[in-house]
């Protein structure tokens, strides 16, 4: 994400640091201005003015640090003192008006205190972005050195100050807590004697408290009355007006106690004194009785009619979270209470006042649906569409409720300025992230509010500021067919290119998003050349690129210190690679965690000390690095993988930390039972672990997932660097610069003829069998998978012949494989390979049930039975499974090794798999074969000439399945309500849901694929047919791309695949030019 | 020597008038007061002629497979050595020890990889491996291998597995010594070499290079500018003497080579 727009919405969350960010968009800006001015200027010039901007931009950061530090500072030290006048005396009640605002006091330190290291973190990456982008443009190296000395030596980026503080607030917290709940903290045992009893208002509380719990409510107005008199006889000093104002502060947060009893007191003590205003939390009495969980609207009542309430004043004060009590009335959804506020004029004046997250009364009834509110405060001239400014960038309610994708609320508030119309230039605006509403819609899918949003007057065809896209993006990117058809019904070019040059089909096909897809290629059937004529969206994309590459060459030009550009032919050998890494005796571990935060289930009510920013993985091993994950996790780094000798003793701690302080929130362990006890059942496990903070209350679960790889049980094949595969890949590095033509392409590997793909599984009881399918047809329609069956019930029904081996060995060429196999229907494994002619090579594709077809597929796929297998019980059955198969393919290597002469090979294979966790099983037990996957979630129908989805292995998908992928959209949290982007679009949210991503979109298998060190995928050739940018793209990651066709018709070729799987024969294209 | 102060040598020598007018330099009689551009001249000419030849002895244009190195370029980079060593110099801050050495490489490197040869395919990936291994080597400071690829023009990943390729084939005798020519052949089979000087510090073997040099190409007819040592003719230059050093000519590795 562009880090400008990105710094925009992050700075309207943090609204009283906005204006002191670092400016990123001007230095950005003189950047290019510095770049484009070319021979006017020497280096040292530019480098001069440049710095001196970073410089005061530093400055002016720093100053702003200082004095924000300052005051927490001061404020820390105020409640530090109450805290201890708090604990000297004799006991300290969780009830108590000093504690509860004490408490809230330091909690909301606490989040003041997580703000500023917000805007330091912000600002530390908006200072490395912009030397690095100066760095790119300059091509010097200033970046490094500038940050050491320059920037990190600032008091702001000491991270000291504020690690001390955390640490503080926490422990206080922690310390007031403890207090509170009795447990004796042996600091604070003092000197006993002078116990000062707690005041009378206290037990007058404490009294009435204890009353209202017990007495009968019939008669407890009776009762209560004798108590206040006794309260009053007692006390008749002067500040009992202050004590009893206290009092009732206190009650109307209590909930048990009712309206009733609030009204009775203020009704018996007449000189309470309303205008009070709590010297901690900043809040008076209206807004305690808003906030209160119970409706006090009969108290509200009452105390406005009161002749000592303030109208003047009270209605407009803010609390320490810059609220009114008109913004808790607008979240709490309150008609009654907001029509009693709304009837003082002066509350009309601040009626569009924002709080310290800078949001509006009208903003929090939209957030949190309260349609009656939103009318109530629209008609008392809230204003529904405040102007977004570059400096100062504000929440927009519309594109908020777009968001949320309430229909109703976007209706009123489009209707809402009917009556004024020259607000409807504002209608539609971008929000801090450049998107505007129609933009919102369409990336969400609700395609109901489409319609809505271009009857009043949205531009269809609009780019946005964030990737200048048009709404289609967004749409076929998120993948909901209706909002495309839609999008296209009402005139939206489905043809546009972006500055990329890439079209929507491009983003359906990458994204797998097979609906979409069909749309698109329906459209473009229908229509083939209409659009192009217009050209008005043809024409721009290039001019587009080009200035940007002319400014960048111009500067090297008149600048004599940098290094022009050069480069050698390549070299005649190309850089093999041999093989791939693999696990020799240790155990391999990976731990999923969720995208975001989603990994972390804290309890409702909970409050933490601080902020979680980093979660720590340590293990009870020395040679065992402990490990960081930066909340909130991204989905680049959502994984830990690590490689351990054993797993029967390893004891995994997961920590919280907050981003700063040392202070531990909160931990977890995962023992090797636990950890194994789940993997044996089961091949992908998801396991929450309890959280416990410090004082080992449960705070709530860790989420995440974790896979356990174990290397080959039996004895590895040897490597002889003859055998192994190598692949090449060639640097294209002629234009450095320009990033689009900047590839490694796999050149050449020792993949070189054809392979016979067969599909191998195991029967029943374990041995391992080839077949053409993995099902037999025993009728139309009837399908029985072959390895429900086991091998001797097999022997009876398929292999009675003895001929089979002679028959195999008769076989001469792949026509003849397929005839056998086919008439066979299938073969053992070890029967094949030590009888097929060993210049026969052949892809073995592993068939092993996904998750989804496991949980959902028609038929009944037996699970494998081998008992008292040692191993099938020490791991688990996927492992197993795979073993199994290596070790006949092993056993058949080693053998033909001692047979064959010496310049003979011995047989050519390839791995290959629908089933990503079998793929990465295989690549990490042996270096010896390469491994491919086999990318099958999206096949072509012929009949229909649609695309449609698959499962890995060919069931049918279920339309719910796949409704189910696009829900959960509808809850969202106060640090997403503005940015679509901080909801990843490929969050992980289960393996089921992971494997069918990777089954059926190319950006996520070419992503599994790279990160899991495979060989290469197979595609779909119509796909690639469909979209031939792709091709480029895939092999640009170092991947070997081979095209599968399934047709039995002539097809078309494509070029530059590096292979072509035509039925079951892949042939890979030689391009090795020695 | 100490008078020997360089700016004495930038103007021409009125002392050896060369034949056909062109301007003469005297050169320090310590290669460390060279300075740099003459060093660079004189080694792409004495590169040059070595690529020459060693192509003209494979006109035939087959490279077997067996003699590929990884040194090989798949085409003659066109960029001359003179400025393909120049640039190394200017952009890779080299000094004159490690264009020294780089020459110094190839009778290294020829002994104990006799597939390599140098010549105008592999002359350019040698020159920036040897000139990066004797960055490294001889300097206290150097640049990243991200630099020295980036000028050199290729992949920092081919540069490292060229890193590697060299340092494993001299046996990571990379500080130039006369006794290196024995021990880097005792892992490669490669038959020991005769080659024995009585110079042993690296300062003297690298002098001794730059003397060669200096004598072989500093006059070569055709070309404008002619190089002599400071305080004798080019003739003499063959009975040069410093004391305490023993130079046996006939022997030096880079006569040998031309004679293969």
């Amino acid at each position: 994400m562009k880090f400008g727009k990105y710094l925009a919405t992050r700075s309207l969350e943090l609204p009283e640091y906005s204006g002191h960010f670092i400016n990123y968009k001007a230095l950005k800006k003189l950047i290019n201005q510095l770049a484009i001015q070319d021979d006017s200027l020497s280096l040292q010039d530019k480098k001069g003015s440049f710095f001196f901007k970073v410089e005061r931009e530093l400055e002016k950061v720093n100053e702003f640090y200082l004095e924000k530090q300052s005051e927490l500072r001061i404020k820390l030290d105020i409640l530090m003192m109450k805290k201890n006048k708090l604990f000297n005396q004799s006991s300290v009640e969780k009830s108590s008006i000093d504690f509860i605002s004490l408490y809230e006091s330091l909690k909301k330190f606490s989040s003041d205190l997580d703000r500023l290291q917000q805007f330091v973190e912000l600002n530390e990456a908006g200072f490395t972005k912009v030397l690095k982008k100066w760095d790119k443009r300059s091509k010097s190296t200033t970046k490094e050195l500038y940050l050491s000395i320059a920037v990190n030596v600032q008091p702001v980026f000491h991270r000291n100050e504020i690690i001390e503080l955390s640490d503080l607030v926490a422990t206080n917290l922690l310390e007031l807590e403890a207090q509170a709940d009795g447990d004796v903290i042996i600091r604070y045992e003092k000197q006993a004697t002078k116990a000062i009893p707690s005041s009378k208002s206290d037990r007058l509380f404490d009294q009435l408290i204890f009353m209202i719990k017990t007495v009968d409510p019939s008669v407890i107005l009776e009762k209560l009355t004798k108590l206040f008199q006794s309260f009053l006889d007692e006390n008749n000093s002067d500040n009992i007006s202050f004590k009893l104002s206290n009092l009732l502060y206190l009650l109307t947060l209590n909930e048990n106690v009712s309206n009733e009893i609030i009204l009775h007191f203020i009704n018996f003590f007449s000189n309470l004194n309303f205008s009070m205003v709590d010297d901690l939390t900043g809040r008076n009495f209206l807004h305690q009785l808003v906030i209160s969980k119970v409706d006090r609207y009969p108290v509200l009542d009452q105390i406005v009619r009161n002749p000592d309430f303030d109208p003047s004043t009270l209605p407009v004060i803010k609390d320490f979270n810059g609220r009114t009590p008109l913004h808790y009335v607008a979240e709490a959804g309150n008609l009654n209470t907001l029509q009693l506020l709304l009837q003082y004029t002066n509350i009309k004046l601040v009626i569009d006042a924002l709080d310290g997250n800078s949001m509006c009364a009208l903003l929090l009834a939209v957030i949190n649906r309260h349609i009656d509110i939103l009318q109530l405060l629209l008609a008392n001239g809230s204003n529904p569409f405040p102007t977004q400014s570059e400096v100062q960038p504000v929440y927009l309610p519309l594109n908020i409720a777009c968001q949320l994708g309430d229909e109703e609320i976007v209706k009123i508030l489009l209707s809402s300025t009917k009556h004024s119309e020259n607000q409807l230039n504002n209608f539609f605006q971008c929000n801090a992230e450049g998107l505007l509403p129609l933009h919102i819609v369409a990336s969400l899918g609700n395609h109901n509010l489409i319609t809505l949003l271009l009857d009043h007057g949205a531009d269809v065809n609009q780019l946005d500021k964030l990737n200048k896209w048009t709404p289609m993006f967004y749409a076929v990117i998120q993948g909901n067919p209706q909002t495309v058809e839609l999008l296209i019904a009402n005139g939206a070019d489905f043809k546009l290119r972006d500055d990329d040059n890439l079209d929507p089909l491009y983003y359906a096909v990458l994204e797998g998003n097979v609906y979409v897809m069909n749309v698109l290629l329906k459209y473009l059937k229908d229509e083939p050349d209409k659009k192009l004529t217009p050209s008005k969206s043809q024409g721009p994309e290039k001019p587009h690129l080009t200035p940007s590459v002319l400014s960048i060459s111009s500067v090297p030009s008149s600048v004599t210190d940098l290094i022009p550009d050069l480069s050698l032919p390549p070299p005649i050998i190309p850089l093999r690679k041999y093989g791939h890494n693999f696990l020799e005796k240790k155990i391999f571990l990976k731990f999923n965690f969720f995208t975001a935060r989603d990994s972390l289930k804290i309890n409702p009510d909970t409050f933490l000390t601080s902020v979680p920013g980093r979660l720590t993985v340590s293990f009870n091993k020395d040679d065992l690095i402990p490990r960081n994950l930066i909340l909130p996790i991204s989905s680049k780094e959502n994984t830990i993988a690590l490689q351990v000798d054993s797993l029967d003793d390893i004891m995994i701690d997961f920590e919280l930390y907050p981003t700063f302080g040392t202070r531990l929130i909160a931990k977890s362990t995962l023992s090797a039972s636990l950890l194994l006890s789940r993997y044996n059942k089961e091949t992908d496990v998801y396991i929450s672990l309890p959280l416990f903070d410090v004082r080992l209350r449960n705070i709530g679960q860790l989420q995440f997932s974790y896979q356990v790889i174990f290397p080959y049980s039996g004895k590895p094949l040897e490597i002889s660097i003859y055998e192994t595969y190598w692949k090449s890949t060639n640097n294209q590095s002629s234009q450095q610069l320009v990033k689009s033509t900047y590839f490694s392409f796999v050149t050449a590997s020792s993949l070189s003829g054809q392979y016979y793909r067969v599909k191998v599984f195991l029967s029943h009881d374990g041995i391992p069998l080839v077949a053409p399918e993995w099902y037999l047809e025993l009728a139309p329609n009837l399908r029985v998978p072959i390895s429900n069956f086991t091998y001797s019930q097999l022997k009876v029904m398929l292999l009675h012949n003895h001929d089979i081996p002679e028959r195999t060995a008769n076989v001469k060429d792949f026509k003849q494989l397929e005839i056998l196999l086919d008439q066979l229907k299938c073969i053992p494994l070890q029967v094949l390979l030590e009888n097929l002619p060993i210049n026969l090579s052949i892809d073995l594709e592993i068939f092993y049930p996904t998750l989804y077809e496991l949980t959902f597929a028609d038929l009944p796929l037996a699970r494998l039975n081998v008992k008292g297998n040692e191993l099938i019980l020490k791991t688990n059955e996927i492992n197993y499974y795979t073993d199994t198969i290596l070790t006949t393919v092993f056993d058949h290597v080693r053998s033909s090794r001692q047979t064959i002469q010496h310049d003979q090979k011995t047989r050519s294979m390839i791995f290959s798999s629908s089933n990503p966790s079998i793929c990465t099983i295989l690549n990490w037990k042996q270096p010896n074969y390469p491994v491919l996957f086999n990318m099958s979630g999206v096949v072509f129908d012929d009949e229909e000439k649609t695309f449609k989805y698959v499962s890995a292995n060919g069931f049918p998908i279920l339309e719910d399945f796949e409704r189910t992928l696009t829900k959960d959209r509808s809850n969202i949290k106060l640090d997403n309500i503005d940015s679509i982007n901080k909801k990843e679009s490929n969050s992980y949210t289960d393996e089921l849901v992971n494997q069918h991503c990777i089954s059926k979109s190319i950006k996520q298998a070419v992503f599994f694929a790279t990160s899991n060190n495979l060989l290469g995928i197979i595609v779909s050739n119509q796909l690639l047919k469909v979209c031939p940018r792709l091709i480029e793209d895939i092999r640009s990651r170092g991947l070997i791309l081979v095209a599968s066709e399934n047709n039995k018709t002539p097809y078309d070729i494509i070029d530059d695949v590096n292979g072509l799987r035509l039925n079951d024969i892949l042939t890979f294209q030689d391009d090795i030019d020695m | 020597m100490d008078n020997n102060s360089s700016e004495v040598f930038s103007v021409s020598n009125p002392g050896s008038p060369s034949k056909t007018g062109a301007p003469s330099i005297v050169l320090p009689v310590e290669f460390i007061h060279c300075p740099r551009d003459h060093l660079v001249v004189l080694l792409a000419r004495i590169l040059q002629s070595l690529v020459d030849m060693n192509d003209s002895m494979t006109e035939s244009k087959q490279i077997h497979t067996q003699k590929l190195t990884r040194f090989h370029s798949r085409a003659p980079p066109n960029i001359s050595i003179e400025h393909y060593l120049g640039r190394l110099a200017q952009y890779s801050y080299l000094e004159n020890s490690i264009l020294l050495t780089a020459v110094y490489y190839i009778d290294l490197l020829s002994l104990s990889y006799p597939v390599f040869s140098l010549n105008s395919l592999t002359v350019h990936r040698f020159l920036l491996t040897a000139t990066t291994i004797a960055a490294k080597g001889l300097c206290d400071s150097f640049c990243s291998n991200t630099h020295y690829a980036k000028v050199g023009g290729i992949h920092v990943s081919e540069l490292n597995i060229l890193e590697v390729e060299f340092l494993n084939k001299v046996n990571w005798r990379i500080v130039p010594r006369d006794f290196n020519h024995e021990t880097v052949c005792i892992r490669s089979a490669s038959p020991v070499s005769e080659i024995k000087l009585s110079v042993s510090a690296t300062n003297d073997v690298l002098d001794m290079y730059y003397y060669r040099t200096i004598m072989l190409v500093g006059k070569i007819d055709d070309l404008a500018v002619n190089y002599c040592l400071a305080g004798r003719s080019l003739s003499e230059s063959g009975s040069l003497k410093r004391p305490g050093n023993e130079m046996d000519w006939t022997s030096c590795s880079l006569s040998s080579k031309r004679n293969r």
